[in-house]
């Protein structure tokens, strides 16, 4: 069973909490009304404790194509919204060539973000940077944490010695049609690499919060038929004005912006991957 | 194995053929118009690509296919000029106004010097498709594959050319839709 866009409605409806309320020592996980707190294995309570830290953060990777300006924004984004979060952000991305006008040069970032190029050449390269750098930045990583990584698309088709980083993938796709086509078969290539992966979905570019679901639940309907396979949805990002012009300004969309509903949403998918994160951190 | 296409078959029917060949071929490729007239000829099928480019797909007849590609370049052009007020009319077409305009002569044989005027332009304004049916019917068009415009041979290689030779990534990830491997009834899901 998906989980259900509800997760991020406050995109619609005003903002009443503290900005800070992620930081808090316990936090009611937003799948527990879904599945039940026993499906997610948390304490009787339903409370995660958080100010835990793990030996490794949790690698997300993400599925990016090396010209994608618009998906490789939406991660760094997602990244600095983890980072303002309280939780400890990077990003992986092989290649020395420029994915994204966003990126920043390599190195800490806003809010303590941070950018980590590699020359890794295929997926198992890329994993055991990925690997290295999850267990190097965990310490100390109170709030915990995780670490995208950004995936070549065309790498997903030889993903020998590398699949495992996959066992967390985060497919980005707006409701259009081709989109969801293209999301659809990345996934597909990606359960065929790592059968049981956990994949997640976040729409961006729908016009309404229904066009979003309806997006996703073609998406979901697709991959549990012919994959046999639950996604989770990640909720949706909104492809406003304000992103365009924070990536022409190469500026992160919460810092350009912090009042969008752009900015808005992207804090809310960032809040729903750091509580996975960190139950994943857990286990 | 698509039904192969009657040799008495209508225009319609041929053009009926001609779209699910396409769709076959590129499942991100979304027709939406037949039949345009557009500067002195017609375009007969005006479609959407998986990277929101509009494609204007010109038939050639047999022997014609010189002339085939002459008209396509124009109506490329036509295209162009024209796509932005369409969208303005109906913005649900999907297409970028800002993306290039793909033109494609679909034709049972094509002459080397085609191929080679094809190749010498740039990257993504022409591609050939060669018809026929595996059995070797020639001028039908319930199958088509992509003519590698690099050799200037003329010969055509197989559909499931990488993204590299057809020059036509279908997706934002790169990936063209061979790569993805996806079904038929699984870009049903999408259509």
């Amino acid at each position: 069973m998906p989980r259900d866009l509800s997760d991020v409605l406050h995109y619609f409806i005003p903002e009443l909490e503290p900005e800070d309320g992620a930081a808090e020592i316990h936090h009611n996980h937003p799948l527990g009304a879904f599945f039940g707190d026993d499906a997610l294995a948390l304490p009787a309570s339903g409370q995660v404790p958080v100010r835990q830290t793990s030996s490794v953060l949790p690698i997300v990777a993400v599925p990016i194509g090396d010209t994608d300006v618009v998906r490789a924004a939406f991660t760094w984004n997602l990244t600095v919204e983890l980072a303002r979060l309280g939780a400890r952000a990077v990003l992986v991305t092989p290649g020395a060539e420029e994915v994204s006008p966003l990126w920043p040069e390599p190195g800490p970032g806003p809010l303590g973000a941070e950018l980590v190029t590699t020359p890794a050449s295929d997926l198992g390269a890329l994993y055991r940077v990925a690997i290295d750098t999850a267990v190097d930045r965990a310490d100390g990583a109170r709030e915990g944490g995780a670490v995208f990584v950004r995936v070549p698309p065309r790498w997903l088709r030889s993903p020998e010695g590398g699949a495992a980083v996959l066992r967390w993938t985060l497919l980005l796709s707006s409701s259009h049609a081709n989109d969801l086509r293209e999301t659809y078969g990345i996934g597909k290539l990606v359960l065929r690499a790592l059968k049981g992966a956990d994949v997640g979905v976040t729409i961006h570019g729908a016009r309404s919060r229904l066009e979003a679901e309806r997006a996703f639940a073609r998406l979901a309907r697709a991959t549990q038929h012919h994959l046999e396979h639950d996604l989770l949805s990640y909720g949706l990002l909104v492809d406003d004005l304000h992103v365009y012009r924070a990536i022409v300004a190469q500026r992160p969309i919460g810092l350009a912006h912090p009042q969008s509903s752009a900015a808005r949403a992207l804090r809310d998918v960032a809040r729903l991957l750091l509580d996975d994160a960190r139950k994943r951190a857990l286990a | 194995m698509p039904e192969p296409v009657r040799a008495d078959a209508s225009p319609d029917e041929r053009r009926r053929a001609l779209r699910a060949a396409l769709e076959r071929l590129e499942p991100s490729l979304r027709v939406v118009a037949e039949d345009v007239l557009a500067l002195r000829s017609r375009i007969d099928l005006v479609a959407v690509d998986g990277q929101r480019r509009i494609v204007g797909v010109v038939v050639a007849e047999r022997g014609d296919d010189a002339r085939a590609l002459t008209r396509a370049l124009a109506q490329r052009e036509w295209l162009r000029e024209h796509v932005p007020d369409w969208l303005k009319i109906a913005p649900e077409l999907g297409a970028d106004v800002a993306a290039c305009v793909r033109a494609v002569v679909v034709a049972s044989e094509f002459d080397p010097e085609t191929v080679a005027a094809a190749a010498a332009l740039p990257g993504g304004w022409l591609e050939l498709l060669r018809s026929g049916d595996p059995g070797g019917a020639g001028d039908l068009q319930s199958h088509l594959e992509r003519v590698d415009q690099r050799g200037g041979d003329g010969r055509a290689r197989s559909a499931g050319a990488t993204r590299g030779e057809a020059g036509l990534p279908a997706f934002r990830s790169g990936l063209s839709s061979q790569d993805l491997g996806l079904s038929d009834e699984e870009a049903r899901h999408f259509e």
